[in-house]
């Protein structure tokens, strides 16, 4: 029964880790939570099941339809959205994420309805060692998400763009100076964290065999409570964070009820918060 | 017309006194006076939130939760213990200050965008225990059967909640009109704009940003309560935390920090909507586009923006001064 609640809650957890990236990735370059993060990536979700449902797209293709286009929106947004008040105080973009959180939710909303859609899309085997189940989701989900965490690591570290991402999170002005660009470096950000969010929801979208508008919104506020568990700006802090809360949530479901539970995440941040507002792995800065 | 403006800015309280006891004589249908009653309730909500924020510079995303908190202590303590709406809206006020101190003094050293992410854990908390503990909340059925309002003998009108809430709406303006003038204003001012300069001058940065945001939750939390004895029915989905966004909106809209913005950003985005109800469907984009446009517009909030505007229009001659008042 633990042993299942593990495997669950690692699923979920590398999941909430993908969105949290990008949580931690615009956090590191512009120093604010995106409340619309979870609403901009839910939208990749959604294009992949209307390119599967209605324009009778193959399934690869129909997700890589998704991720391309939530991140143009992704990056649309924070040309229009953040770019003109970057300098201002932090509770305007705050404000101004919330307001995107609105509207794309409600566009979602108008465009494929309110009703949740079927998203059944891969044939789904399970196998069963010694009473836990494991199914082919399970598995796809944490091949999928592994190799993308180690990508983003390798992304960051070892490529020039990588490099532009961490000199602007550790000073913007600086890094201009030094010749990056640093209105192309963010919106990079912002391109990868939105890619990043639509194939979590996507694989979201698979692993519940559904999508529905306020998907993007309840598993939103656990990936940032997830990123700030971890470290808001830190990487690993964000991939283990959002581990870390998949795997708390599920055994909080266990031994606590299963209405408690959406709480838990709310409750684990506040408590970081507190007592150790960097997170576990934190810095102010997307590094090491 | 110089003379004219300055007094109206002046005397702006008197203004919306006097516009408020004069708009229920006015207008005589039951849905104007709903929604000039819900323009009360968001602008101290509003005025209430620009103590913590506009003042002190502590950002609230769960400001509606304090006002749920007040009206469920009314429903539950006039439900429950069959207590009349004087106590219940001292109670209401009591109980939510409680529940500010809670929540403010261990976070009130967190800063910006950290105090946004606790106090909206915070909003989803409280409303996740108002669903799930039933015996004291009823859980998501809500409590029912609220009595209305009475003061003795006397029983409250629909328009006579509207003179309830203009009298808060006033004595919350009064308040933070008094606070600016004063030393506890200052310091608030001194806070927001620089903590460790305010702490070497003196200013006690723990008492300051508690108090505020105390004062801030309990003013929230009687609005609640007239809201509760108002509506009779409360449940969870009564303050949501779309609610709250919608409240901190209004005070950054309408100029975080002034004494009348961010009342008239209430108004505005207490009307609009039910202005443009034939579009209900596409209600939430309309409020995210005033969010997002307004801000950019402006970082300053709308009202003052269109204050110096005016005030342009009476003097043109004179550099705008008025940008350098917060």
């Amino acid at each position: 029964m633990i042993a299942q609640q593990l495997i669950n809650g690692l699923t979920l957890g590398v999941l909430y880790a993908l969105l949290a990236l990008g949580y931690t990735l615009i956090f590191g370059t512009l120093s604010f939570i995106n409340f619309a993060h979870g609403e901009v990536s839910l939208l990749g979700a959604y294009l992949a099941w209307f390119a599967i449902a209605r324009m009778g797209f193959a399934v690869i293709p129909a997700c890589i339809f998704g991720i391309i286009i939530t991140s143009v929106v992704g990056v649309i947004i924070e040309r229009v959205g953040y770019k003109p008040i970057r300098t201002a105080p932090k509770l305007a973009m705050i404000t101004v994420s919330v307001g995107f959180s609105y509207i794309v939710q409600t566009a979602i909303q108008l465009i494929f309805g309110t009703q949740p859609h079927e998203f059944k899309v891969i044939s789904v085997a399970s196998w069963n060692f010694a009473g836990i189940t494991i199914n082919s989701i399970h598995i796809l989900v944490l091949i999928v998400s592994i190799i993308l965490m180690v990508s983003l690591q390798l992304f960051i570290h070892y490529t020039k763009s990588g490099r532009s991402i961490r000199a602007i999170s550790m000073d913007q002005d600086t890094a201009g100076l030094m010749g990056i660009n640093v209105n192309a470096t963010i919106s990079l950000t912002f391109a990868i964290g939105s890619a990043l969010g639509a194939v979590s929801s996507i694989l979201m979208g698979m692993y519940y065999a559904q999508v529905y508008p306020m998907m993007g919104t309840s598993i939103g506020n656990k990936a940032f409570a997830a990123a700030v568990l971890g470290g808001s700006g830190s990487i690993p802090g964000a991939m283990l964070g959002g581990i870390m809360m998949g795997l708390i949530e599920s055994i909080a479901g266990t031994v606590l009820n299963t209405q408690v539970r959406e709480g838990v995440a709310f409750v684990v941040m506040i408590l970081i918060l507190i007592f150790k507002p960097s997170g576990i792995l934190g810095k102010e800065v997307v590094k090491d | 017309m110089k003379k004219v403006y300055g007094l109206l800015k002046r005397h702006s309280i008197i203004v919306i006194a006097v516009l408020g006891i004069l708009a229920p004589l006015v207008i005589r249908n039951t849905y104007h006076v709903h929604i000039i009653l819900m323009c009360m309730m968001f602008g101290i909500l509003a005025s209430s939130l620009n103590i913590a924020v506009g003042m002190t510079g502590l950002s609230n995303l769960a400001h509606a939760t304090f006002f749920g908190i007040g009206a469920y202590a009314a429903a539950i303590l006039n439900t429950r213990y069959g207590l009349p709406f004087y106590l219940t809206f001292f109670a209401g006020g009591l109980v939510a200050m409680v529940f500010g101190f809670i929540l403010g003094a261990p976070t009130l050293r967190l800063k910006g965008v950290f105090l946004a992410l606790v106090t909206t854990g915070f909003g989803q908390v409280v409303r996740i225990i108002e669903l799930n503990w039933v015996s004291l909340t009823n859980g998501p059925m809500g409590i029912s059967g609220i009595d209305a309002a009475e003061i003795g003998s006397y029983s409250f009108s629909t328009v006579s909640y509207i003179y309830y809430g203009l009298a808060l709406l006033i004595l919350c303006m009064y308040m933070s009109k008094r606070l600016m003038g004063t030393r506890v204003g200052r310091a608030l001012f001194a806070i927001k704009y620089d903590e460790t300069v305010a702490r070497s001058l003196g200013v006690n940065i723990t008492f300051y940003k508690v108090g505020a945001y105390v004062l801030s939750a309990c003013m929230a939390g009687m609005a609640g309560t007239i809201f509760a004895h108002y509506v009779s029915f409360i449940s969870p989905d009564t303050f949501t935390v779309a609610d709250s966004t919608t409240v901190l909106c209004m005070v950054i809209l309408g100029g975080a920090g002034s004494l009348l913005g961010p009342v008239i950003g209430a108004f505005i985005l207490t009307i609009a909507p039910e202005i443009f109800r034939f579009a209900q469907t596409y209600r939430m984009i309309f409020i995210g586009a005033v969010m997002v446009i307004g801000v950019i517009a402006n970082e300053r909030g709308w009202v003052p923006m269109l204050t110096s505007k005016i005030r342009g229009l009476f003097h043109r001659k004179q550099t705008s001064e008025e940008g350098g008042k917060a």
